[in-house]
């Protein structure tokens, strides 16, 4: 090995190794999207930052050697200390490749199983039945159905009622069970704040569980594409608050609610869409 | 530059201008303008302008004969209307289409206007059977909400309900409408055709 | 041969057959008129009439499908197989060598010719075109989103604008590398003198002008609103408009699966006497596996469409969930074909990317065997992981630890073709030719494709990435990034051979700059407003996404004036003011080089029956000989 390709290799390493660290500390230390609004958009925040500090710096390796063989590593083809041999394929580089790839994914795979598993959002169709009780204890999920239909989110609180809004409010700190149904084509029910992300399918009873931790006002928007109005199914006026602003609300709401209270369906965890196929 | 070049240049100009041209008539393509007439009187300092529309089961004529629609006084489908801020928008509806009921009953509920309450036939209502909603009036980024009435499947032709209700303009902005009633006879699954075409079942209130 | 064909040619008539063939562009105008108003009628008269009723429906399905095999026969598609059943002489070898396009000359490129590079030559043009009437879609959605609510579009004009340019976008990648550089040098590497089954090649590539025009003709039915996913029951509501999309997706998935059979079949049967399965240079193994992937796949989407139209037509409801069918087996059928689809991107691309790196690198290519395991890994492997669509679903959660699984583990087959890549350059000395720009831009970018992809396979970061901005960055970043780059570099770098005639280098190493700097500006900026949330084909987005909203509108205009510039130099120096090239001006050892341009209308005079690798440049051995005086090696480099 050559004096020159020593110096190359050595200044490859240092220079791809600062990358790596200033890169990784300045992911580690900097917010992650979509921040820390709940439990569950801390969590996606974690994994974010965890892979994004995994990847970093396989990324900038990648990246620098592809600069560095470019620009900085020219050697005539059969110059220097190379084996031809080599020239063609080398085990050994290939094997220490492939199980340093194998061992990355798989590490991936088992960490995001776990991150899945101790979340346990969206648990597909709910095996519960219907209810309308009050929560027995304060621990217990605050049930929240999403109805979406073309093109405007509406919520159903079965726990008070089935008073039915156009305008989520929910309590900060407590256990938030989404119901995300929808009452003709598929949606989206996107909450970005707090992490939640389920389609909305005819017929179909997504369920999500969170815990709100800030008070705010924020965004939810329909991210499946759904039709003419899709760009404009958002509204900003989604509001965690207080759990005695939060009571004040919803009696505010049931007053409202007061005269089309007679006719809603009893509550469900799905509607059938009406008309079922052909419009009259 | 050779003539080559130049019949080069010259075609790419003109195939450029054309595209452009067509692309964006097709792209900025509205239906045409509800006229909105000032009233006289004022309600809190605030001006009152009218929006007058009839709603029909069928348009009768155009590119879409078949398709329930918004009509303006013209008799043209048209649902794009310009209202100044801070005004009390008056929209007057004259209902008459039948009723084919709601997909989700809440929006039987009148909302977000003044009084939340809307007047039919003159009769001060909060709320309607979601069954006998023909369409729904409904901007919801405002929250303004309003059902109508469907006339009876036995009712007389030419009969109607005349819907009246009252809002705020909100600052300016454009403001997207539409109707909650799966409507539209022939639609596959609802929703479709009219629901899904500026002029028809959906439109835009620009405030200024 | 061809001299012979010639000389015939002048003292007899012209046959029936050959007439035909003449005038097939201007009969199959004809015949798609007249199959479109025979098929409307038979629509309509089967289910009956009405404004966008069901028989509207049918009577624009059923027309835009007889139209398009109008177009097919008057192009002259069924004369063979018509005249075989009425017992007519099989065709003379005169008619034959015309329908090969012996005689040379424009007019074959205009109309039915068998000869792989004429089909070849066909797609390069075919792929510009859809590639710019697409992006010229994507400067308009730019250009609306400079500002967070609508201005110069409706939300109805918006979504057709969409669909278009997504749509567009879709065709044109599924043939932008197999379709001018699979059929044109396919059966040169392999050492064949044309594909297997030429009429079959010819129309693969003749679907794909009525299947443009169909989708465009979207725009007079009223468009459609489902983007190139048209997730149902959505599409079940749309105006006539998604009739077009069906019509015009399901020509191109037949085109897909036929150009598939296609090439398994060529690189099975036909390969030279020596030319081993381990001797076949690695872009034919890139298109040979992406061939089993269109084979297999394109019948998903195919199956789909046809369930979608009895939706459309007798409200079978197999989509809506309320008639007892459901939204999501369009879903799972649509992502069964469409996640093979994006394999079917860019295998082809890998494999000319590797085919072309040893070329500039003076070296042999570092682990052909890996390669293949590598392409061969990825082909298995992506039938495999079409559920990651479908995280937030709501369907069948427990499912989703084993999609997670075989979505990262798809990183390892990919890795390995960064390991061949990387060791190929590793201590090479590069030759800084114009395509070695672009295929270092390609391992760039699709580094970067690859990269963001494992975000979105890791389930919990997929809750708030999934259907968003970023996912869109995404799939740029490997559709744009890498397969459109490798096309620029193929294009480059086959156009010399193609065409004798060589793109302006310094004008061309301008525009590399260009588009690489503007791309990375568009996409990066797309990326960030996609994890801070910001959904996707919105024409409303949030007051705080704007900043970076309009820097990705600057820069696509860069990107947009770069591509065009690409076009620009390409046509000017190729047909409007022809650069005469070198032969064999990148001093390659690919057999394609070392045949005279422009290449024979068979190939070969006789083909070569000692075939090598094509990257032995150690030893400076070319693939196999042709008997043409090999061009000599050691030049400088243009």
């Amino acid at each position: 090995m050559t004096e020159r390709r020593r110096r190359y290799i050595r200044m490859y390493a240092l220079v791809w190794f600062v990358l790596a660290v200033a890169g990784d500390i300045g992911l580690a230390l900097g917010p992650t999207p979509p921040f820390q609004a709940s439990d569950l958009a801390s969590s996606q925040s974690t994994v974010i930052k965890i892979l994004a500090v995994i990847a970093w710096p396989v990324f900038s390796a990648v990246v620098a050697t592809i600069a560095f063989t470019l620009f900085g590593n020219r050697v005539a083809p059969h110059e220097g200390d190379i084996d031809p041999g080599k020239l063609r394929g080398d085990s050994r580089p290939q094997i220490a490749w492939i199980s340093a790839s194998i061992v990355i994914v798989l590490s991936l795979a088992v960490y995001g199983t776990v991150a899945l598993a101790s979340d346990q959002p969206g648990a597909g169709i709910s095996t519960t039945s219907a209810s309308l009780r009050q929560p027995a204890s304060p621990s217990d999920p605050l049930e929240v159905q999403v109805i979406a239909q073309q093109w405007w989110f509406t919520y159903r609180y079965p726990t008070y009622g089935g008073v039915e809004t156009p305008q989520l409010v929910i309590p900060v700190g407590q256990k938030i069970q989404f119901h995300v149904t929808s009452l003709d084509v598929v949606h989206s029910f996107w909450f970005y704040a707090l992490g939640v992300k389920a389609d909305a399918v005819p017929l179909n009873d997504n369920v999500f569980t969170v815990t709100p931790t800030q008070t705010g006002t924020y965004r939810v928007q329909c991210s499946e594409l759904c039709g003419l109005w899709h760009g404009n199914m958002n509204a900003d006026d989604a509001m965690v608050v207080s759990s005695s602003d939060f009571a004040a609300w919803i009696q505010q709401q049931q007053a409202m609610d007061a005269p089309i209270l007679k006719y809603l369906p009893a509550y469900s965890h799905t509607y059938e869409p009406n008309p079922p196929a052909y419009g009259t | 530059m050779g003539l080559r070049a130049s019949i080069a240049a010259v075609s790419i100009v003109i195939a450029g201008v054309v595209v452009g041209f067509f692309v964006t008539q097709y792209m900025g393509h509205t239906p045409p303008t509800v006229t909105v007439s000032t009233s006289a009187n004022t309600v809190e300092g605030r001006p009152v302008v009218d929006v007058t529309f009839t709603t029909v089961a069928a348009v009768g004529s155009g590119l879409h004969p078949n398709w329930v629609a918004y009509l303006n006084s013209d008799g043209n489908p048209s649902t794009y209307f310009h209202v100044p801020a801070g005004s009390v928008v008056r929209i007057t509806i004259d209902q008459q289409d039948g009723a084919s009921g709601l997909r989700n009953p809440y929006f039987g509920l009148v909302r977000g206007t003044v009084g939340n309450e809307m007047t039919v036939n003159h009769k001060v209502m909060t709320s309607i059977n979601p069954d006998d909603a023909a369409h729904t009036f409904t901007i919801p980024d405002l929250g303004v909400s309003v059902p109508l009435l469907g006339v009876a499947d036995n009712a007389p032709a030419g009969a109607q309900n005349v819907v009246q209700f009252e809002f705020i303009a909100p600052p300016q902005g454009t403001y997207r409408w539409q109707c909650f009633v799966p409507c539209a006879a022939g639609t596959l699954y609802g929703n479709g055709g009219p629901m899904q075409t500026l002029g028809y079942m959906a439109g835009e209130m620009t405030v200024s | 041969m061809a001299a012979v064909a010639v000389a015939t040619r002048g003292t007899a008539p012209p046959s029936l057959s050959r007439r035909l063939h003449e005038w097939g562009l201007a009969l199959a105008v004809v015949g798609a008129a007249i199959g479109f108003f025979v098929g409307y009628a038979l629509g309509s008269l089967a289910i009956g009439d009405g404004d966008n009723s069901l028989g509207s429906n049918a009577g624009i399905l059923l027309g835009y499908s007889l139209s398009a095999v109008g177009f097919l026969a008057g192009m002259g598609f069924f004369n063979y197989p018509i005249a075989r059943l009425l017992g007519r002489p099989v065709p003379t070898a005169d008619d034959e060598a015309y329908l090969h396009g012996e005689g040379g000359g424009l007019a074959r490129y205009f109309r039915l010719t068998t000869d792989h590079k004429v089909i070849g030559m066909q797609y390069v043009v075919a792929i510009l075109a859809f590639l710019f009437v697409g992006g010229l879609g994507a400067m308009f959605i730019r250009t609306e989103l400079l500002t967070p609510t609508p201005t110069t579009a409706t939300a109805e004009s918006y979504l057709t604008l969409v669909g278009l340019h997504s749509t567009l976008m879709i065709f044109m990648a599924s043939a932008a590398i197999i379709g001018p550089f699979g059929n044109y040098f396919v059966p040169i590497m392999i050492g064949a003198r044309n594909m297997a089954f030429p009429r079959l090649e010819a129309l693969t590539f003749w679907l794909l002008p009525p299947a443009g025009l169909i989708l465009l003709s979207t725009v007079f039915l009223g468009g459609f609103t489902t983007g190139w996913t048209g997730y149902a029951p959505l599409a079940d509501q749309n105006v006539l408009g998604m009739d077009s999309y069906l019509i015009a997706f399901s020509l191109i998935g037949l085109s897909i699966m036929l150009s598939g059979l296609n090439m398994i079949v060529t690189v099975i049967t036909l390969r030279a006497p020596g030319m081993r399965f381990t001797r076949l240079p690695i872009f034919v193994w890139g298109v040979f596996l992406t061939s089993f992937l269109g084979l297999l796949a394109a019948p998903a989407l195919l199956g789909a469409i046809a369930m979608e139209t009895f939706d459309r037509t007798y409200l079978a409801t197999l989509f809506v969930p309320a008639g007892g069918g459901s939204p999501y087996l369009w879903e799972n059928l649509f992502w069964f074909f469409g996640h093979p689809e994006v394999y079917i991107f860019i295998l082809p691309a890998f494999g000319l990317i590797m085919e072309m790196l040893p070329v500039f690198t003076r070296r042999p290519l570092w682990g052909y065997r890996v390669a293949i395991g590598g392409l061969v890994g990825v082909t298995v492997l992506s039938f495999m992981v079409w559920q990651h669509h479908l995280f937030v679903s709501g369907l069948a959660p427990a499912l989703r630890p084993f999609y997670m699984f075989s979505t990262e583990a798809i990183s390892v087959p990919t890795g390995l073709i960064y390991l061949v890549a990387l060791g190929s350059l590793w201590r090479a000395r590069t030759r800084f030719s114009t395509p070695m720009l672009f295929i270092g831009a390609f391992l760039f970018n699709f580094l970067i494709g690859g990269f963001t992809g494992v975000f979105l396979s890791d389930v919990p970061s997929d809750f708030t990435l999934h259907g968003g901005y970023f996912v869109q960055a995404h799939f740029h970043y490997t559709i744009m990034g890498a397969e459109v780059f490798a096309l620029m570099a193929g294009l480059v770098y086959y156009l010399p051979k193609m065409t004798g005639r060589t793109m302006d280098t310094r004008l061309t190493r301008f525009q590399f700059w260009a588009v690489f700097l503007s791309f990375n500006g568009t996409f990066l900026s797309l990326l960030s407003v996609g994890i801070l949330g910001m959904p996707r084909r919105v024409i409303s987005y949030a007051q705080y996404l704007q900043p970076l909203n309009v820097s990705a509108t600057v820069f696509a205009y860069l990107l947009g004036g770069s591509m065009l510039l690409f076009l620009g130099i390409l046509i000017w120096n190729v047909v409007i003011r022809p650069v005469p090239a070198k032969e064999n001006p990148w001093e390659s050892l690919g057999v394609e080089w070392h045949l005279p341009t422009p290449t024979p209308v068979y190939n070969f005079d006789t083909v070569p029956t000692k075939w090598s690798l094509p990257y032995e440049y150690d030893t400076g051995r070319v693939a196999a000989d042709v008997g043409h005086p090999a061009p000599a090696l050691g030049g400088a480099t243009p």
